[in-house]
């Protein structure tokens, strides 16, 4: 569970969280969905990101927290959502910038899929989608990008 | 965007891996999770077999090790134990009713033996009845009801036995009489 600790707090960043809220929004999903087995065993990794996103869309709706949460947000530095070294600062910042324009739907499935290392079945049962649109959803996500990247860009760092 | 340019962005993307999480919220996830997972596994171990004496040690090591475990623990022992306590209670007092009656020695062989006896005869009733006989001369009947009553009582013992019996008298009345 702890090996898949960036990808949780890199999906719990992309719901729109300061990085307090992110971190508390990963510890109170792993301990939620921890609850729900019986035997003590480590959850299914869909389901703890499905309770990230339905606990931030919980969040979400209170006013005060929302206002809080921007309030931090703007006080704080912009997280970085990627390991880069020095070379490749420029390209993980360009992803980064891509990644945040995408439409949610786009963004939620490519980054389950890419980082989160889940299959399309496990997407669907995560985000509550026919598995199906998961994978379209993937699809149309990674055309977005490399349209938001453009392809002088994506060249060049493909070389690299 | 054909199948050769998805995959090398697929493969531009998985590069980039995931920013770590700082060192602080990792302890505190682990340590959130290390308590949850020790509860979890004393419930399960409760409701499988409560006496299994590997899980007892493994209770007994989570107990000494976390304190929030500590607390979790007492509510689970006594969700256990107060019924288990009133179910034992509750079967003690059934088997206590079910025995049969101890009765001393000397009810069971010794018979009773009365040191005070009351005899008793009450008159209910009395009446005549008058009749003719065969050849015409008149009969008379003095009818009396009675009710004997006899009460054996055996003092040492604490034992009363009554017995009311009724009985009917009839006296033929001569005619000289009346």
């Amino acid at each position: 569970m702890f090996d898949h600790a960036p990808g949780l707090l890199l999906f719990a960043r992309q719901q729109g969280r300061c990085e307090a809220d992110a971190q508390d929004l990963v510890q109170e999903a792993v301990v939620e969905a921890w609850q729900r087995q019986a035997d003590g065993a480590p959850p299914p990794l869909a389901l703890v990101f499905a309770t990230i996103r339905r606990r931030a869309a919980d969040w979400g709706r209170s006013q005060d927290r929302r206002a809080a949460r921007e309030a931090a947000a703007h006080a704080e530095t912009p997280e970085c959502w990627f390991d880069s070294s020095i070379e490749d600062r420029d390209r993980s910042r360009l992803i980064q910038g891509a990644m945040s324009k995408l439409h949610e739907n786009y963004r939620e499935v490519v980054t389950l899929k890419t980082w989160g290392g889940l299959t399309f079945a496990e997407i669907a049962e995560a985000l509550e989608i026919p598995a199906n649109t998961a994978a379209s959803r993937y699809r149309y996500g990674l055309e977005e990008l490399r349209k938001a990247l453009g392809s002088k860009t994506l060249i060049e760092s493909l070389r690299a | 965007m054909n199948d050769n340019e998805l995959e090398r962005l697929e493969a531009q993307l998985r590069s980039l891996s995931p920013a770590r999480p700082p060192a602080e919220f990792l302890q505190r996830l682990k340590s959130e999770t290390a308590v949850l997972v020790a509860e979890r596994r004393a419930q399960s171990a409760l409701a499988a077999r409560p006496a299994q004496p590997e899980r007892t040690a493994a209770r007994e090591t989570v107990r000494a090790s976390e304190p929030a475990a500590r607390s979790s623990w007492l509510p689970l022992v006594l969700r256990w134990l107060v019924p288990a306590t009133a179910v034992l209670v509750v079967g003690a007092i059934i088997w206590r009713a079910n025995l049969p009656a101890k009765r001393g020695p000397e009810t069971a062989s010794t018979p009773v033996k009365a040191d005070n006896v009351q005899i008793d005869q009450q008159l209910v009733s009395t009446f005549d009845a008058v009749a003719q006989l065969p050849s015409g001369e008149p009969v008379r009947f003095r009818c009396r009801e009675w009710m004997d009553e006899v009460v054996l009582r055996d003092s040492r013992r604490g034992v009363e036995v009554a017995r009311r019996v009724p009985r009917v008298e009839v006296v033929p009345v001569r005619f000289e009489t009346y």
